[in-house]
């Protein structure tokens, strides 16, 4: 079945040049209302998070356990990446990229760099930048979820999306909320979907586009009154506003404007979620992490089938995470009666050795963390869209803070990055490179959705050569 | 040119550090000043070849590796002061490329190393850090907070005792009507009904006698007792129960959600903020008060208009009596007028009224008006703008004095009274802000905003949730995990507003409240059942709030106490102090060890000459909790062995400043930080920060100085402190 899909999905001249090409090709396509048409780059990001890197490079030098090697054409998966089975086909592994040398040694330090490419989270982020840009037509230009990403009152710097340069924005960690919020479209009018109800659009919400001018009128004037003070502000305000605007446009009946209200059945289907019995503080135990993670991928890609956004993140915990991993049930890192926690295990010592419980754990718990990204490629994969399915569209990046947990080395950064990006992207191959900064990435990634950024980051210039 | 004066330099270390640049160099000559740090800011190569000029470099290399031990300023902490160092550029090159920073050196050799000399020797000289009378603040749209923003919409369109702020603070209020009283009591189930414990005062104003209590949760059986002996049921309440005596008791059921406060509007009560994203704040500061980070992303637009829309529909026809008005001409002038005042915190402008009134032609129309302003920017964020001076600063206008007042002493919408003080003018001088700043602090609602100050303060919200091992910690349940939080809510409140306020008791106090849960979980007789009380402490054991609950869960791991996190709640929170993160390849905790106790398992970090650079200085603080465990509870031995809980704190005032103090239990600790001037002042530190929404910068350094004066001139008075953060004259000015 694979290979039927991948043989349809193959890369042809027109895609590759586009892709090249960079944002003023796309153009026309977007004109034409294409934005969920075939027009060769991707049609979504999806960014999957977590947190205290990987079993890298170790103090004493051993060489990581996390890379995976080029072997005769196919991949040879790493201990750590096993979980990815024969989905290695959809993932590029990129192997060698640094992050760079500021702050290194520190988890807020890679936090901040890791989408920004900036020094202190200095600039904005990749994803944000996207999400205003290529995905500001889409009913929700960026949806930002979470599990325990907000634990103990989680300060910005344990957050990765940044808006603007030094202002983190908080991830939703709750799914039921998340689910209803994206699937009512944003309606205030209405009273919460059921979780298994599907996406009827509510009843036309008759003034609150009347609200809305108004709030934006006020606005105007207060920016106005304000000269350039405070402009960071009003402006992300000035842009909220005009999202809700257009999706309280879209709520309208269908009309001339020929805007679709809900994206092609087969794809969307009927949104459903199956997560029950966890709520307020009930998010916030550990046991209950593996089935909020879920619920929330559950929720993005259902969202991202439906149309209803281009740029998702997945924040799982937060860096120097506290998250107990040795009480999810039925993993092979559940013991009840010792607590081991994420970081905790990351500081596994000078040493990989194999009778030291901290090492085999992390081992066991990054395993953990690769298996969830291969859920969420599956369900993508499962999806039908277009002439392939939702992962040949999509680029679904893997990413943490750091290296190895234990130096906190920014240095060969444990990226992955899946899915053909609508044919920008050869998977199944290992890219090796040799402290290239990742600022390149996060650039390839951004002209793979359709924009025209030569770089990204302080690093200036560069493009990682992975786009066909 | 850029604007000078814009709001560049808080928050991130980056910006403090560039902060410094820009007021050395004021003081000598603002105009060239403005002109070589905007150009540092704008353009770094220009700035890094011009000899002599601070490269931005520097300063950010200053910010990242060095500020933590030596202060921003470079006015020193747990590292020396460097203002006014005698030692060469020379000398301190070689210092740094040998030695610093500490604990990772070889981290900035070289270039790096001279830069910082240069930048050391040019910046760090007393004439530089003079202090001036200019403005300190930026100029801010502080969007509310998901509380302030709840309170706000409570207090706007609350009814009945909800207006009286959490819903655990209620007020009791009886008019004699022609009686003549001598005393007052209010006596029921929740004071034993004592006749003499609870005394009423008469407020002459509203011809009443009146008294205002929190109360936990529950339903009270409740009389007035009349000068000693009479007693009367509340005429102003319908609910009854028989007495027993053959007559009736008023019956007050109190009933709170925890954690959530809500709204009632008509017939509809709710959360506004529940949905909201939690605040974003800047690394380190742990208040939601963060001026700078607060943004208004889609997901809040989406939740201001549910809320607004959800309040309208439960006002449904009762919207009239919210706005105190009858008919729907006459709504809508109260919409633009003196409801509309209400909501934007001043009156409306005249393209705001008539936008407004053009939208309140009807009663849908009024409704969708109202819905517009509640999720205006001019409701939701409160401006500190203030109006341009001719000397270029800015100064806050009344009407945002009055918001600052009362946002920061009540955490929600100024009242009638602020607003009239507004109306007059009287809230940019000195007596009509301190007169109002003391009012406020009368209220209910300063007691609940003090206890969220402290709470996130020390950082122990979250102690409901943080998770613990069940079989090292049984019965840590839910019950008293709430009792560890209220116990801290309450102490800490009672140590601000009743008896003396003075603030060494937050350090040294030897009572607490406690319930019977709590008591229990501490070993305290004599305390039972739900209701709240001051306890004594037993001797030698706890003092203020060193040995909390709530700060001992908060500082340890789910199944281990940390002596690190302990130690750095002191350094940091209790101290000021600040240290660096730990460098590269400092490695994790020590795995727990069935034979060995916390003290021993952590002894390499000092035995380790790299890593008793810095925890030299927190770990010998942090054992002294040891006789606590990671649950609040007391002990005596660790997997067997006898616990040895001597601590010793070194350096409290800082490098060089004042004496170590060793201590053999938490109540020495507790005295010692009573009476050090620098835990004393990190108090006003920490208000200041809470209050202002920012940590403070170099530029604050005399603003603080000037209310830890005011505040030690008052023997440590916590209100002074409070009042002073508002009568320094930078409170009004903005730049």
């Amino acid at each position: 079945m694979s290979v039927n899909r991948r043989d349809r999905f193959s890369l042809s001249r027109r895609r590759l040049l586009q892709c090249a090409l960079g944002a003023a090709a796309a153009l026309p396509f977007l004109r034409a209302g294409a934005a969920l048409g075939d027009a060769g780059r991707a049609r979504r990001l999806l960014v999957f998070y977590f947190p205290d890197g990987v079993a890298g490079r170790s103090q004493s030098g051993e060489s990581g356990l996390w890379e995976c090697r080029d072997s005769g054409g196919d991949v040879a998966l790493s201990e750590i990446c096993q979980p990815l089975g024969e989905l290695r086909r959809e993932v590029l592994f990129l192997n060698g990229l640094s992050m760079g040398g500021t702050d290194e040694g520190s988890h807020p330090g890679g936090a901040k760099k890791l989408l920004t490419a900036r020094d202190g989270g200095g600039g904005e982020s990749v994803d944000q930048f996207l999400a205003r840009t290529v995905g500001r037509d889409m009913p929700f230009r960026h949806v930002l979820l979470g599990a325990m990403a907000n634990q103990n009152n989680a300060a910005g710097d344990k957050h990765i999306s940044y808006p603007s340069a030094g202002v983190t924005v908080a991830p939703e960690d709750d799914p039921l909320r998340a689910f209803s919020r994206l699937f009512s479209m944003g309606a205030v009018t209405t009273p919460m979907m059921h979780a298994d109800a599907g996406a009827t659009p509510p009843a036309a919400e008759d003034d609150t586009a009347r609200v809305i001018d108004t709030a934006l009128a006020d606005l105007n004037e207060l920016r106005g009154s304000l000269g350039g003070s405070e402009r960071v502000k009003l402006d992300t305000h000035l842009e909220a506003l005009r999202e809700v605007s257009n999706r309280v446009a879209r709520l309208a009946p269908v009309g001339d404007a020929g805007v679709p209200a809900t994206p092609p059945a087969s794809t969307c289907g009927s949104p459903r979620l199956a997560f029950e019995g966890v709520s307020g503080m009930g998010l916030y135990q550990p046991e209950n992490f593996p089935a909020v993670l879920r619920a929330q991928m559950d929720v993005m890609v259902q969202a991202m089938a439906c149309g209803l956004t281009k740029v998702g993140v997945i924040q799982s915990s937060q860096h120097t995470s506290e998250l107990i991993m040795s009480r999810f049930r039925d993993t092979e890192m559940y013991d009840p009666g010792f607590d081991m926690r994420s970081h905790q295990a990351s500081h596994y010592g000078a040493r990989q050795e194999r009778t030291n419980r901290l090492f085999t754990d992390y081992l066991k718990q990054r395993r953990w963390w690769v298996s969830q990204y291969a859920y969420l490629l599956e369900q993508l994969r499962q999806r039908p869209e277009g002439d392939g399915t939702m992962l040949d569209h999509s680029l679904v990046l893997f990413c943490s803070e750091v290296s190895d947990g234990n130096t906190h080395s920014h240095a060969d950064m444990p990226f992955l990055l899946a899915g053909r990006g609508g044919g920008c992207i050869a998977p199944g191959r290992v890219v090796e490179h040799r402290g290239t900064r990742h600022g390149q990435l996060l650039a390839a990634i951004a002209r793979a959705m359709g924009s025209d950024v030569n770089g990204w980051g302080d690093a200036g210039d560069g493009v990682l050569p992975i786009l066909a | 040119m850029v604007d000078r004066r814009r709001p560049l330099y808080e928050t991130s270390p980056v910006r403090r550090v560039i902060a410094i640049v820009a007021l050395g160099a004021c003081s000598q000559a603002p105009s060239e000043a403005s002109r070589s740090v905007d150009a540092g800011a704008v353009n770094v190569g220009d700035a890094a070849r011009e000899p002599g000029v601070v490269t931005l470099e520097a300063a950010q290399r200053w910010a990242r590796m060095c500020a933590s031990c030596h202060g921003e300023a470079g006015e020193g902490g747990t590292g020396p002061s460097l203002v006014d160092t005698p030692r060469s550029v020379a000398a301190l090159t070689e210092a740094i490329d040998a030695r610093m920073p500490s604990g990772n050196p070889g981290a900035c050799r070289g270039e790096c190393a001279s830069s910082l000399a240069e930048f050391i020797k040019a910046q760090f000289t007393s004439e530089r850090l003079a202090c001036s009378a200019s403005p300190t603040s930026p100029r801010r749209l502080r969007l509310l907070s998901r509380r302030e923003y709840r309170n706000t919409l409570r207090d706007l369109f609350g009814q009945g005792d909800s207006a009286t702020g959490d819903c655990r603070v209620r007020t009791f209020a009886w008019s004699p009507g022609g009686r003549v009283a001598r005393t007052v009591h209010l006596a029921g189930s929740f004071n034993a009904w004592s006749t003499s414990a609870w005394p009423m005062t008469f407020s002459a104003e509203r011809a009443r006698w009146e008294l205002t209590r929190e109360l936990v949760p529950g339903t009270y059986p409740y009389k007035f007792v009349v000068d000693g002996t009479d007693w009367i049921a509340d005429p102003t309440n319908p609910d009854s129960a028989p007495d027993g005596f053959g007559g009736r008791n008023s019956v007050l059921t109190v009933r709170c959600d925890d954690g959530a406060g809500t709204v009632t509007a008509g017939a509809r009560t709710f959360d506004p903020a529940g949905s909201l994203p939690q605040e974003s704040r800047p690394e380190g500061f742990p208040y939601d008060t963060a001026a700078e980070t607060g943004l208004v992303t889609s997901v809040h637009v989406n939740e201001y208009l549910r809320a607004a829309q959800q309040l309208v529909e439960g006002l449904g026809d009762q919207l009239p009596r919210a706005l105190g008005c009858a008919d729907t001409p006459s709504c809508a002038d109260a919409l633009v007028g003196s409801f509309g005042t209400r909501v934007f915190r001043r009156p409306l402008t005249e393209s705001e009224r008539g936008r407004y009134r053009a939208l309140a032609g009807s009663p849908a129309g009024l409704r969708t008006a109202l819905r517009a302003m509640l999720v205006s920017p001019m409701f939701l964020y409160r401006s500190e703008m203030g109006v341009a001076q001719a000397d270029r600063s800015y100064r806050l206008t009344d009407w945002e004095v009055a918001s600052a007042l009362s946002y920061t002493f009540t955490a929600t919408t100024p009242d009638a009274t602020l607003l009239g003080a507004a109306e007059r003018g009287e809230l940019t001088r000195p007596e009509g802000i301190e007169r109002e700043a003391r009012r406020l602090l009368a209220s209910p609602r300063a007691r609940e905003q003090v206890a969220d100050f402290a709470t996130q303060w020390f950082g122990v919200d979250d102690v409901t949730s943080t998770p613990r091992n069940a079989t090292v910690y049984p019965g840590f349940d839910d019950a008293v995990r709430r009792a560890l939080l209220e116990e801290t809510r309450r102490f800490v409140t009672a140590v601000f507003f009743d008896g003396e306020r003075r603030v060494d008791a937050l350090f040294n106090a030897d009572w607490t409240f406690a319930n019977g849960a709590l008591a229990r979980w501490y070993g305290i007789d004599g305390v039972t059942g739900d209701a709240w009380q001051r306890a004594t402490l037993p001797a030698h054991r706890r003092a203020g709030i060193l040995a909390h609950g709530s700060v001992m869960t908060r500082t340890a791991h789910s199944d281990q106490t940390s002596p690190i996190l302990r130690g750095l709640f002191v350094r940091r929170n209790l101290l000021c102090q600040e240290f660096p993160p730990p460098p590269p390849n400092a490695g994790g905790v020590p795995d727990v060890d069935p034979t060995a106790t916390t003290r021993e398992r952590f002894r390499q970090h000092t035995a380790n000459a790299a890593c008793a650079t810095c925890h030299q200085h927190i770990d010998g603080v942090g054992f002294g909790f040891e006789e606590f465990d990671g649950v609040g509870r007391h002990r005596t031995t660790e997997n067997g062995a006898p616990i040895d809980h001597a601590g010793f704190l070194d350096a409290p005032e800082g490098w060089g400043r004042g004496m170590d103090i060793p201590f053999a239990s938490l109540p020495e600790l507790g005295a010692a930080l009573g009476r050090s001037p620098n835990a004393r002042a990190c108090v006003a530190r920490q208000w200041f920060r809470f209050a202002r929404g920012y940590r403070e910068t170099a530029l604050d350094r005399c603003a603080v100085r000037g209310v830890v004066q005011d505040f030690e001139a008052h023997g440590g008075d916590l209100h002074a402190m409070m009042i002073a953060t508002v009568r320094s004259p930078d409170f009004l000015t903005r730049r």
